[in-house]
């Protein structure tokens, strides 16, 4: 492939690696491309405001005083037992004591050397210092997919970039997801990782943009498992679960 | 916008450039549309040439947006109108840069097509203030105190929208509103402090900048 698709830098999100390691051609269309969807995927929109409406509850109060998230799922027209359960299911889960918090935080880390050159970039929902931890949460309203955090590309990503900050602070690193949709049972092992998960965490990801430089034909993964939930599936060159593009433009032109 | 990204965008340094191959197709419907109108008259099918150079999937969205392009104008005499890349503000001493969309002369005065080929993320509307001021400043040089009809259109699922401007009447308050903002970059691009942070993604001037070590 003669033309230059990778800028100099590449970046690198917490959803782009793990596209990149579900499938090469997935990352080529989603993340280096921005082609299109030709899929329905799930739309963003109830994560996105739990994720706002935690927020504003942390900001403004406690999570598990009732009568102040009651208040605002209210005030945001989601005063219903889905919510209701989802912040009840995440006070469970909130730490109770916490030296300090923030929530969404971007946290850049930039790889210099050996080249090639990416950049790291992880927007964290919440983190907690508390009990010499420094505890980055990860809140999730979808369905769950690993056993352990640490087995989740994404995860790997958010330890790279805040590995740093914990260092320097002299905490522990945790991350930890919250699934907070009523019919997921138990949340994954959360993810501590240490000096030598670290370091391979580095070393996978360097390793990673690396091969993005060596390919050339970035051959789909072509697993129908795979594929079959994929946003490219019908248009995919490599695609296992073909179909027919659900864009209107092609339903009404001859 | 972290300040030192700012100020050396400002001060137009080069740096490591960013990918562009988001922009292929989008670029390349626009180009081949204006094609398609050089006569006052419905636009030319055979403008649009299927890009062999693209990938496969890129093609399959070319393919779809010409047809998207063709539903939604493919009746519609317009002639394409050739419009500079830039526009100076001497007075500001700026220059407002960048493709505003497929210019063209009607039957009814001018027009000027935002051709989007997807969305443009989550919520995001398909034009905001900010995109109407920047093409009523960059349209007023050759509309000519002609009405302007600004017409953009997603050319996947077809979701469109028109705006009919007055653009003698619209122009004065667009300037002074980019003249506000020059004002405000100007001061807050002199402190280059750098910020790590959502910024970095697709920044050209991480090499050399203190945040990063």
């Amino acid at each position: 492939m003669a033309r230059k698709l990778l800028p100099d830098i590449v970046s690198l999100t917490p959803s782009s690696y793990e596209s990149f390691v579900r499938c090469h051609r997935l990352f080529l269309l989603g993340h280096l491309l921005g082609v299109p969807a030709s899929d329905p995927i799930p739309t963003p929109d109830r994560g996105q405001l739990v994720h706002e409406l935690l927020r504003f509850v942390h900001e403004r109060g406690n999570c598990r005083d009732n009568a102040h998230v009651e208040e605002v799922l209210s005030a945001h027209g989601v005063a219903d037992d889905v919510h209701r359960t989802m912040f009840r299911r995440h006070a469970e889960r909130c730490p109770e004591v916490v030296d300090a918090g923030a929530h969404e935080k971007d946290i850049a880390r930039f790889h210099r050397f050996p080249a090639p050159m990416f950049m790291a970039n992880a927007r964290i929902d919440a983190i907690w210092v508390h009990d010499g931890i420094l505890d980055a949460r990860d809140y999730k309203t979808g369905q769950r997919w690993h056993d352990r955090v640490a087995d989740d590309p994404a995860a790997q990503v958010q330890a790279f970039v805040l590995a740093p900050h914990a260092q320097r602070r002299g905490l522990r690193l945790r991350i930890r997801y919250e699934y907070l949709a009523p019919e997921i049972d138990d949340d994954p092992d959360p993810f501590e990782p240490d000096d030598d998960d670290l370091e391979a965490i580095a070393a996978r990801l360097h390793g990673a943009v690396h091969s993005m430089f060596s390919q050339e034909s970035w051959r789909g993964c072509g697993e129908a498992q795979i594929c079959r939930t994929c946003r490219y599936r019908s248009i995919c060159a490599d695609s296992a679960a073909t179909g027919e593009p659900e864009w209107a433009a092609l339903g009404l032109r001859q | 916008m972290c300040r030192r990204r700012l100020a050396l965008e400002l001060d137009n340094q080069r740096g490591n450039p960013p990918g562009n191959a988001r922009f292929e197709v989008s670029n390349r419907i626009s180009a081949d549309a204006r094609l398609a109108h050089t006569e006052l008259a419905p636009p030319e099918a055979r403008a649009f040439v299927l890009p062999t150079e693209l990938l496969a999937e890129q093609q399959r969205v070319y393919a779809a947006a010409v047809a998207g392009y063709l539903t939604l104008f493919g009746s519609t005499s317009a002639r394409a109108v050739d419009t500079s890349f830039e526009t100076p503000l001497p007075e500001l001493e700026v220059r407002l840069v960048g493709d505003i969309g497929v210019a063209l002369e009607t039957d009814d005065g001018v027009e000027v097509r935002v051709l989007r080929v997807g969305d443009r993320g989550h919520a995001r509307s398909l034009l905001d203030d900010i995109d109407l001021r920047f093409i009523t400043l960059r349209a007023a040089p050759w509309s000519h105190g002609r009405p302007l009809r600004l017409v953009v259109a997603e050319l996947l699922n077809l979701d469109h929208a028109t705006f009919d401007i007055d653009v003698d009447e619209r122009a004065p308050a667009a300037y002074e509103w980019v003249a506000e903002r020059v004002a405000f970059i100007r001061s807050i691009a002199d402190s280059d402090a750098p910020r790590a942070g959502h910024d970095c993604l697709g920044c050209r001037f991480v090499n050399g900048c203190r945040a990063h070590g």
